[in-house]
């Protein structure tokens, strides 16, 4: 282990450090069965705290989310109080079921009405107004507020679960992945940029999209082929969760209007120009991996809270179908001070949407590939033990309870 | 919303630009990635030659701005322009066409708008 330990992270085999792990070929079926897919559903993802946004999106009273979550067949209402607090219910009308907000996946409202009979519910999801109430025979209103829905928060991030009474509490389901990024500063930061599209592939096609970077040179040709390295460093596994740090390439060559931005703030590549990362910012780089840019961290099973200096992103896969993901992308900054900083964090944005679309181009192409049924295996480099890590985790908890699942 | 004056005019110190105003100064992210991808090469690099020098000085001028306030029509409209310069840099420096081919078409790729700072 010492010799490990001495060389460089760029240079090390995981796989050697994770020989649990294995190193054979990886079976597709898991990709592309709907039958696997239904054991995710049950067994994974009704057991899982998913990320379904940071409460620094809905600051107001009145201000709320909706989250359209296919995978446990609900539509759920994230709103903050008027006494400040953030709850998620059902947005299932209790009368007769028609959803209470259906136009919008954000907005702000004063309180929450139902078109179809004008049933109104206060921000904190009592039921407030009943039309013709007296034509309900031995009605009790306080009995029929918005059902809740199991959320809990961690350094304002609002995670929902599907079950009522999950066994583990979100921290305590976060484990030691969370402990490094408890020092980063995300109540400093706030909703910069958001994007989010529905792709024709599973899941998983998507996260692996985000967990290697053997695919910079390639599908980053545009964005960032001398910005980083086609490695990840340090690779660490808590549980079923998995963090990663991408290193800058020391080649990097920016472009002329990655300087003139690196003049105004901080940001993904302008903390590149010059090398001014420091690899010191709280919460960010826990190996003091090199030529630091950020670290990706995978909350298991489909969420990312990926950290660099003076900005974070989120990644969010909703599973609508084996073959069917529902994407959802948010960059957040600290606030821009000055007008030149918000221009120079333009670039950020564009940088990100741009590079992200990129890493989405493989996914319905990948899919179709797999569906063909002309690989029962695929072949994983050293570099690509997260995707080992997720097929070995998913794989342990569907034998736990169904048995042996893919060959 | 933002406020637009009819005028399209800009500060005085960048009166040169005011004629870019009509097509090139939009308040939502999602115009001007329309505006970029639907333009040709040849119209985004003489925006980004027009407007690209003068960024660092409409940035020093925007600086005696609170950011914690909406800024005036006039001024809104230049800070407009010096996003819609990211955005063309985006074609002009690392793309060499108006839009990256092989990526999700962009009307697949939703962008939800976030407001600027002090609304």
């Amino acid at each position: 282990m010492a010799e490990l330990q001495a060389t460089h992270p760029l240079e090390r085999f995981y796989t050697d450090e994770h020989p649990e792990l294995g190193t054979g070929p990886v079976p597709t079926e898991p990709y592309v069965s709907r039958e696997y897919f239904e054991q995710e559903r049950a067994h994974i993802f009704r057991n899982a705290w998913l990320l379904a946004c940071h409460e620094s999106e809905i600051p107001r009273p009145g201000d709320f989310v909706v989250k359209h979550a296919a995978i446990f067949n609900a539509s759920i209402l994230i709103v903050r109080g008027r006494d400040g607090v953030v709850r998620a219910f059902h947005n299932v009308c209790r009368h007769r079921g028609n959803k209470v907000v259906c136009e919008s996946e954000h907005g702000h409202t004063e309180a929450l009405f139902c078109k179809f009979h004008g049933w109104t519910y206060a921000l904190d999801g009592r039921l407030r107004g009943v039309p013709e109430q007296d034509r309900f025979r031995g009605f009790d209103k306080s009995q029929h507020g918005l059902k809740p829905f199991t959320m809990q928060m961690w350094k304002g991030f609002v995670f929902v679960h599907a079950q009522e009474h999950p066994q583990q509490s979100l921290r305590e389901y976060l484990g030691t992945l969370a402990d490094p990024l408890e020092a980063f500063p995300f109540e400093q930061m706030r909703p910069f940029a958001h994007y989010s599209t529905t792709l024709r592939s599973n899941w998983k096609v998507g996260v692996n999209a985000f967990q290697e970077a053997y695919h910079v040179p390639t599908v980053h040709a545009v964005s960032a082929r001398s910005l980083f390295v086609c490695r990840l460093c340090d690779f660490r596994f808590h549980g079923p969760h998995r963090a990663m740090t991408l290193p800058i390439s020391p080649d990097f060559k920016p472009k002329p209007v990655e300087i003139l931005s690196s003049r105004f703030t901080t940001g993904m590549s302008q903390n590149a120009v010059e090398m001014s990362s420091t690899g010191r910012f709280p919460g960010t780089n826990p190996c003091n991996t090199p030529n630091y840019s950020f670290d990706i961290n995978i909350v298991f099973p489909s969420s990312f809270i990926d950290v660099g200096e003076g900005y974070y992103f989120t990644y969010e896969f909703w599973p609508i179908e084996v073959d069917q993901v529902h994407f959802i992308m948010k960059l957040y900054t600290l606030p821009a001070q000055k007008w030149s900083q918000r221009i120079g964090q333009e670039l950020s944005r564009i940088f990100l949407r741009e590079g992200i679309s990129e890493d989405l181009s493989t996914l319905e192409t990948t899919q179709e590939g797999l569906q063909s049924g002309a690989l029962p295996h695929m072949v994983l480099s050293d570099q690509e033990i997260a995707i080992r890590h997720q097929y070995r985790v998913i794989e342990d908890i569907l034998r736990s309870v169904c048995g042996s699942r893919a060959r | 919303m933002q406020q637009q004056s009819a005028d399209g005019s800009l500060p005085q110190a960048f009166a040169s630009l005011a004629h870019l105003t009509a097509h090139w100064a939009h308040a939502s992210e999602h115009a001007r990635r329309e505006k970029r991808a639907t333009s040709t090469m040849e119209e985004l690099r003489a925006y980004s030659d027009l407007v690209g020098p003068l960024v660092p000085a409409i940035a020093a001028y925007l600086d005696e701005f609170p950011v914690s306030a909406p800024l005036p029509p006039q001024e809104s409209r230049l800070f407009q322009l010096a996003q819609m310069y990211m955005e063309v840099a985006w074609a002009v420096e690392f793309v060499g066409e108006p839009e990256e081919r092989g990526q999700v078409p962009r009307h697949r790729w939703h962008i939800h708008e976030i407001g600027e700072p002090g609304r």
